[in-house]
């Protein structure tokens, strides 16, 4: 555990968000980059422990919030509704607990938060907030900041990136790289513009889109270096901007990490395999499926051009019975015979996904709420179970999440029964269905999430840490509000990594405590149970 | 007064305040009822604006996103 920050005195601080980055990959590129360098010489950079799923919308909803996924609720980006629809879970604007920069407002500290995921629509804040990805669209308080973001040409993100990834990945990457320079210095514009900020905190996404796509690929460096050589780019320019501005912090969160996908576990092939599931389709059906199936292993091999016969085959049999290759096999609850389907998996392809038993909570149920305990039972075993090949197991790990996961901020929505977690180098995907449950990774998932993120302190205020090698994601928001100097409200789950003792107290205000207490109450009060 | 409407009162002094800021406004405010009236619809959009929820579009929007990353 993380022994403790050192502030001595702050003026500014900066927190940059960088979905995905990664501890390991940091270190492996460390001579190249120079931002990363100087906060390793004169600060810490070390691991992060992200949440359960290690998803963005789960672990960014945690660092926002301080509050732990059972209790925020948002442990996905989609859910289950009781007709089997996948439904989104909706945004962190909806959740109970306030994020760190709203708290930070009510003290009167000013904000500029650009592209925090899962923020949509932007809200009234003290500052500026551009919402995140995935917005349908940029959203922007105050609205009078848009035109800054119109005069820099900003982007939330490349849309469809799967396909363009496999049409030209050096041009992607590129496209990336300008997506993630147009935001930095929409954030530094945003900033002056303001004047007189507190806490600057953007979020870059380059480091997720483009690990996932090469990790695991020959030559990933080249491109993986690109997306960290932005991010170390304003890393340095905000360093130089601290030093300027006398005191200041600068932090790096991330909200998981990397690492290379070797094989696919095909969850809801594995279930109709054992005969938790059944499918629909009469065997031709099911043939003609597993062949476009398949095309995701085939594509693979896309990538070598020397078998273009073989991918503009896969090409056609795509268009044929998908209307277009970039569509995939897909697969969805309702090809079960649902009254024949005990179990079945959905949720964001990730190395842990959910299981929900096919209870009566469901309109086709086939088993009774107080009979399912047998069939988990008997599910947790045989997962534990699975074997790639002879010796390898794929799964390393069964939560059982019915009452864990029970708010999930919707009262449309299903809560999972298990969450099913896989051992390194596996994702699992239960999006597709085959006659073998474990399969090459596709196209744009050679890299997946990992437990470990990443997380760094550096700047003039920041004195050597002692013995600091590892925190949670929960530990963020508790930390920044004691930076200034904001006790950790009592419904926070993190634990502030600064020492108490050498907090500055000149900056406290008489009535911090009476209007933590006013927000909780307001929370409460608010609350949907 | 219209049919749908109520009296509201308000002090003296804010009225003449506002009075002033009606005739700035140049034609833009025909009279303080005018004026008032947008004002305190502008807040009460604010408050409705947090209470906000995303229509089916915005919703198959956000699902792209996610496809587009082959997170689903
Ligand atoms: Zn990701």
């Amino acid at each position: 555990m993380v022994d403790c920050i050192v502030v001595v005195s702050y003026l500014k601080v900066i927190l940059v968000g960088v979905d995905g980055a990664t501890y390991w990959v940091i270190r492996e590129l460390l001579p190249r980059l120079k931002g990363f360098n100087k906060l390793t010489e004169e600060g810490v950079v070390c691991g992060l422990r992200t949440t359960l799923p290690p998803l963005s919308s789960c672990a960014w909803a945690s660092i926002y919030t301080g509050v732990r996924p059972s209790r925020h609720g948002l442990f996905d980006f989609v859910g289950i509704g009781n007709d089997y629809g996948v439904h989104g879970m909706g945004f962190v604007n909806a959740l109970r607990y306030p994020v760190f920069w709203s708290l930070l407002g009510k003290f009167g500290f000013r904000s500029v938060v650009v592209n925090p995921p899962m923020i949509y629509p932007a809200f009234k804040v003290n500052g500026v907030l551009v919402s995140g990805w995935p917005s349908p669209k940029l959203s922007v308080y105050p609205s009078r900041f848009g035109k800054i973001l119109r005069e820099v040409g900003y982007r939330i993100d490349v849309d469809g990136l799967e396909g363009r990834f496999r049409k030209d990945p050096d041009g992607t990457v590129d496209d990336l790289v300008e997506v993630a320079k147009v935001r930095g210095e929409a954030c530094f514009r945003l900033s002056e513009e303001l004047g007189n900020w507190d806490l600057m905190f953007p979020v870059f996404t380059i480091c997720d889109r483009i690990q996932h796509f090469a990790l695991g690929r020959n030559g990933w460096r080249k491109w993986v270096l690109k997306a960290y050589r932005v991010v170390d780019e304003f890393i340095q320019r905000a360093l130089r901007l601290l030093r300027d501005e006398d005191e200041g912090l600068l932090f790096i969160v991330s909200d998981h990490g990397f690492q290379p996908i070797r094989k696919t576990f095909l969850v809801n092939s594995w279930l109709v395999k054992k005969g938790f599931a059944k499918l629909r389709y009469s065997h031709f059906r099911s043939l003609i499926r597993e062949y476009i199936v398949n095309g995701i292993s085939l594509r693979t091999i896309y990538w070598g051009a020397s078998h273009k016969r073989l991918a503009s085959l896969v090409g056609k049999i795509n268009n044929l019975f998908l209307g277009g290759a970039p569509k995939r096999g897909r697969f969805s609850i309702n090809d079960f015979v649902l009254r024949k389907t005990l179990a079945f998996a959905s949720g964001t392809i990730s190395p842990a996904t959910f299981i929900w038993i096919n209870d009566d909570r469901f309109r086709y149920f086939a088993i009774k709420r107080s009979k399912k305990n047998l069939v988990k039972e008997k599910l947790i075993d045989a997962l534990l179970d699975i074997k790639d090949g002879s010796k390898e197991n794929i799964v390393r790990d069964v939560v059982d999440v019915e009452n864990l996961y029970d708010e999930n901020g919707q009262s449309n929505l299903v809560s999972p029964d298990l969450m099913v977690i896989a051992n390194n180098e596996y994702t699992i995907d239960p999006w597709y269905v085959s006659s073998s449950y474990v399969v090459s990774p596709s196209v744009y998932r050679h890299g997946d999430h990992s437990f470990e993120g990443v997380f760094a302190a550096a700047g003039p205020s920041v004195n050597r840490l002692r013995d600091f090698d590892f925190c949670g994601v929960l530990d963020i928001a508790p930390t920044i509000l004691n930076l200034f100097n904001i006790d950790t409200p009592p419904w926070m789950d993190g634990i502030s990594l600064i020492d108490p003792d050498l907090l500055l107290k000149s900056r406290l205000k008489n009535s911090l405590k009476i209007k933590v207490k006013i927000i909780e109450r307001k929370m409460r009060g608010t609350s949907r149970k | 007064m219209g049919e749908d409407k109520v009296a509201v009162y308000i002090p003296k002094d804010l009225y003449e305040e506002i009075k002033k800021r009606v005739d700035l406004s140049g034609g833009e405010f025909k009279n303080v009822e005018e004026y008032v009236e947008f004002v305190l619809r502008e807040i009460v959009k604010e408050e409705e604006e947090e209470e906000f929820e995303y229509t089916p579009e915005e919703e198959e929007k956000i699902k792209e996103r996610l496809r587009g990353l082959g997170y689903l």
